[in-house]
């Protein structure tokens, strides 16, 4: 995933990590993902978030601090919800947030940096596969969007920046309303122009 | 590759965009100019079925646009005015693959494909850059390449210079006079035409010049200056 410059956040590097199949690091993913919603103790959660920090590091090359100023947000967020539930459950429940969610991070983060988007894709594909044949699901489609989310968040953080960027040259504050209306209506006209050029460059067997 | 537009119409929100259209287009390279809102997208994307003709009949290569648009598609390739807008994967050679597969079914002959439509851009460098990290020249090659893979017999660029500098624009137009394909583009980049074998000017819905480069310009230019 690249959300801004460099590396940190961009495509698959070789590594260790690369070699397991994306599949298995998507199944490993989820079954983290939930046993750390299971555990409910601050060391356990903190030691986790230190092991997957640790595995993330392995994976991926120096840290990019200029493509991390970038997403600021995910930092100011997190310490939104933090402060949120220390303030009204206490310090100990805050840092249980606090290290479920690094540890969510670092995980995905890990996958991120040693999987292609492609094999991803194929890989959620596949495991939806049983629902496209009871009809449930086209399980392309639904890859396909997997893949285009991954596309699209850098694409929208610099909309975003572009936006407050032209607003701030004409003197208007960052009020919310005043960046989310822009900020839909490009999107929606955005996803207009997105769907016609997949409509011209794929056909029917791509979604097959 | 023969292009015909046979009396055609196109309403869109209940505004007349191409009325009574009769056109053949068979020229190499042809050039569509006009002002804003003048029509130009709009019969570009009657060609490969992105928009459907109130009445009358699209036909390419003798195959109608609406019948057979499967088929069509496998002929025409678009390339759009805002890379961003047209590039679906994060990574060039991801990319480069999407809509290959009805194609090329095997992964390998699609890699192979991939690497030599590169190689020939002289872009093989970019196979594995992640989208953001290249400039706007660049994500315009990668579109164009991108079209390129799937080596199609017609190419329809919608203002492919408009958001280049110089150096890429320059670059862009010599891709596009050594590409063996018919090329149809959409510009309001003048200049870019002076080679081309035909020029038609839109406007209102109509097709009110159609000459060659030099008389088509001259008249456009002294349209817009009265």
């Amino acid at each position: 995933m690249n959300w801004g410059v460099d590396s940190d956040f961009s495509s698959a590097q070789a590594s260790w990590l690369s070699h397991w199949s994306a599949g298995t690091k998507l199944l490993i993913l989820v079954v983290m993902a939930s046993t750390f919603v299971l555990i409910n103790h601050p060391l356990w959660l903190g030691l986790s978030a230190l092991f997957m920090l640790g595995v993330w590091r392995s994976v991926n090359g120096p840290v990019n601090w200029q493509a991390w100023r970038r997403v600021i947000w995910l930092a100011v967020t997190v310490t939104v919800v933090v402060s949120y539930v220390g303030f009204f459950s206490g310090v100990d429940q805050a840092l249980v947030v606090l290290f479920r969610l690094l540890a969510l991070l670092f995980a995905a983060l890990a996958v991120v940096a040693s999987t292609p988007v492609t094999d991803m894709m194929a890989a959620v594909q596949a495991a939806l596969t049983p629902l496209g044949r009871w009809g449930w699901v086209n399980p392309a489609k639904v890859a396909l969007a997997f893949g285009l989310t991954l596309r699209l968040i850098p694409v929208m953080l610099e909309q975003w920046q572009e936006i407050r960027q032209a607003q701030a040259a004409r003197g208007i504050s960052a009020a919310p309303h005043a960046l989310l209306v822009p900020m839909l209506a490009r999107t929606i006209r955005r996803a207009d122009e997105l769907a016609e050029a997949i409509d011209a460059r794929a056909d029917s067997a791509d979604f097959r | 590759m023969l292009i015909e537009f046979e009396d055609v119409t196109l309403e869109r929100s209940g505004r007349t965009v191409l009325k009574d259209l009769n056109l053949s287009l068979l020229e190499h390279r042809i050039g569509i100019i006009g002002v804003n809102g003048a029509g130009k997208s709009s019969l570009a994307r009657l060609i490969n079925g992105l928009l459907t003709p109130t009445a009358g009949q699209v036909r390419v290569d003798g195959l109608d646009v609406q019948l057979q648009l499967t088929a069509v598609r496998q002929q025409v390739a678009f390339v759009f005015q805002n890379p961003d807008n047209q590039i679906v994967f994060p990574v060039v050679d991801e990319d480069m693959a999407f809509g290959l597969k009805a194609i090329l079914p095997d992964k390998a002959a699609r890699q192979a494909r991939i690497e030599s439509v590169l190689e020939s851009l002289e872009m093989a460098d970019l196979a594995k850059r992640p989208i953001q990290q290249l400039s706007g020249g660049q994500k315009q090659l990668v579109s164009l390449a991108g079209a390129l893979c799937r080596e199609p017999k017609l190419l329809v660029l919608d203002e492919p210079t408009a958001q280049l500098d110089l150096r890429y624009r320059n670059r862009l137009l010599q891709i596009l006079a050594d590409l063996p394909q018919q090329a149809l583009v959409l510009t309001h980049d003048l200049a870019m035409l002076s080679e081309f074998d035909r020029v038609l000017v839109v406007d209102r819905g109509h097709v009110v010049h159609d000459a060659t480069p030099a008389v088509a310009i001259a008249w456009y230019e002294r349209r817009c200056q009265a």
